[in-house]
């Protein structure tokens, strides 16, 4: 790598390392807060740690590692003004996503499309979102981390002969979804599928059939329970507002949502700094399909779409549902939640294409040698 | 894989598309639950030129008669004045004297 290709990467860097930093700062000089101080310093420097240190031992994708951690920063931040303990917990809970990362990458590196991945990995996600209807007392969130799952399933299955049988993971997880009542998720886990079969298969009479199937399960399940499907009141909308463009110290009673960090982080810091964060993920979710155009074998490449379309399709149904244009209330922005599970199957997820990224480098590398060995 | 790179451009395209008109329908709805309409943008004042604001410390002056004072533009409104004859300088800020 060059000094022109690495300068503009060094740029970004240091300015994600910055706002972060001054993200803390300011709370931190307003309050005097000690915790805030550390904070201040220990989230830029653990950035700084991953982006360079395991970025380069892992060989990650730095661009979507410093995105994503910076959105982390931005979701610890979110609870810095008004509850710097609660900020702690939420840096605390980065750092098993930090790991889950990493296992995504690892994992990414070395797998290859068969069909044991594709059953073993389709059987280990339909567990994963079956598990509250299994065992009702069971209270973990594990319906993100099955979706990462079942996307390598699909992927497998997609990538091979009979990219009919994709089918099968892919409605079983969807008729799961609203089974248990994750209308929103299954959505997205509907939309990302037909893109997917879109992309991959490209018949027409598997997509049209993809879709009407989609659209009598959802249709189905709006007749059966037209209560679960609302949107966001005004008031919520009318709070956020209430905040304006730069933030107000005060926060209000109760927040529209516990799991989601974007009405704190609007609160505190203001309509245009979270507008301008959740434009944010654009990138991340282009740099995922860059990713995927690059990438040598079709099991990679939609590997890394699914990967690319979930939390950008995430945040665009967040971003809508927190206006009130749709009718899913419970939806939180990618990376802003406070679920540790939620969190974890996200971080997984960049490091799946952190991972798939490795592997085209490598791919790249090795052409590089044979082509300088054929000379 | 020729077919799924275009296709995966095609899928971009939709995804920066539905980005933007997601921002532009989330801040035209935030403009408008905080009470700006577009329609009201071309009739506030041009950058640069500062909306006069009454000093509350100072209160209008008012004539023996009970109304107030009014500038000789102000009392001329057909502008019968020769144009200069309504600025005369202020003695606080007539350092010259003129």
């Amino acid at each position: 790598m060059n000094r022109k290709q690495s300068s503009p990467r060094f740029r970004f860097a240091f300015a994600a390392l910055l706002l972060s930093a001054l993200l803390f700062l300011l709370p931190a000089v307003r309050s005097g807060d000690r915790r805030l101080y550390l904070l201040a310093a220990l989230v830029p420097a653990f950035m700084l740690l991953c982006c360079t240190v395991l970025a380069r031992l892992f060989s990650l994708d730095r661009m979507a590692l410093t995105l994503s951690l910076f959105l982390c920063s931005v979701g610890i931040a979110a609870f810095a003004p008004a509850d710097p303990d609660a900020a702690v917990a939420q840096a605390l809970r980065c750092i098993p996503g930090m790991a889950a990362l990493l296992i995504g990458a690892v994992l990414m590196r070395s797998l290859s499309s068969s069909m044991l991945s594709a059953v073993s990995s389709a059987f280990l996600g339909l567990l994963m979102l079956s598990a509250k209807l299994l065992v009702p007392t069971f209270s973990v969130p594990l319906a993100e981390a099955g979706l990462a799952l079942l996307l390598v399933s699909v992927a497998s299955l997609l990538s091979g002969r009979g990219s009919g049988l994709a089918l099968i993971p892919g409605f079983a997880a969807l008729i799961l979804l609203l089974t248990g009542g994750e209308i929103a998720l299954a959505a997205l886990w509907g939309l990302t599928f037909l893109l997917l079969i879109f992309a991959a298969d490209g018949r027409i009479l598997v997509i049209l059939s993809a879709f009407c199937v989609t659209v009598f399960l959802f249709f189905g399940y709006s007749r059966l329970f037209p209560a679960d499907f609302k949107a966001a009141d005004t008031g919520s909308l009318n709070m956020l507002i209430s905040a304006g463009w730069t933030g107000t110290d005060i926060l209000p009673g109760e927040l529209p949502s516990a799991a989601s960090l974007f009405p704190r982080l609007s609160l505190h810091f203001g309509l245009l700094f979270a507008g301008l964060t959740v434009l944010l993920f654009l990138p991340l979710s282009l740099r995922g399909i860059f990713i995927a155009t690059s990438s040598r074998t079709r099991f990679h490449a939609v590997i890394s779409m699914g990967v690319s379309l979930l939390p950008a399709l995430q945040a665009l149904a967040a971003l809508l549902s927190v206006f009130g244009f749709l009718p899913f209330p419970g939806v939180c922005f990618p990376f802003l939640t406070s679920s540790l599970p939620d969190l974890c199957a996200e971080l997984f997820m960049i490091g799946m294409l952190c991972g798939i990224s490795a592997r085209n480098e490598a791919d790249l590398a090795e052409d590089a040698h044979l082509a300088m060995l054929a000379k | 894989m020729k077919q799924l790179r275009s296709r995966f451009r095609l899928i971009s395209l939709l995804l920066v598309c539905a980005f933007l008109l997601a921002a532009a329908l989330c801040t035209g709805t935030a403009l408008k639950a905080a009470g700006i309409s577009l329609a009201s943008l071309p009739s506030l004042p041009p950058l640069g030129i500062s909306s006069p604001t009454p000093d509350p410390s100072v209160s209008p002056s008012v004539s023996p008669g009970g109304e107030p004072t009014l500038s000789p533009a102000e009392s001329d409104p057909a502008g019968s004045l020769p144009p200069g004859t309504d600025n005369t300088p202020d003695p606080e800020y007539n350092v010259f004297g003129l």
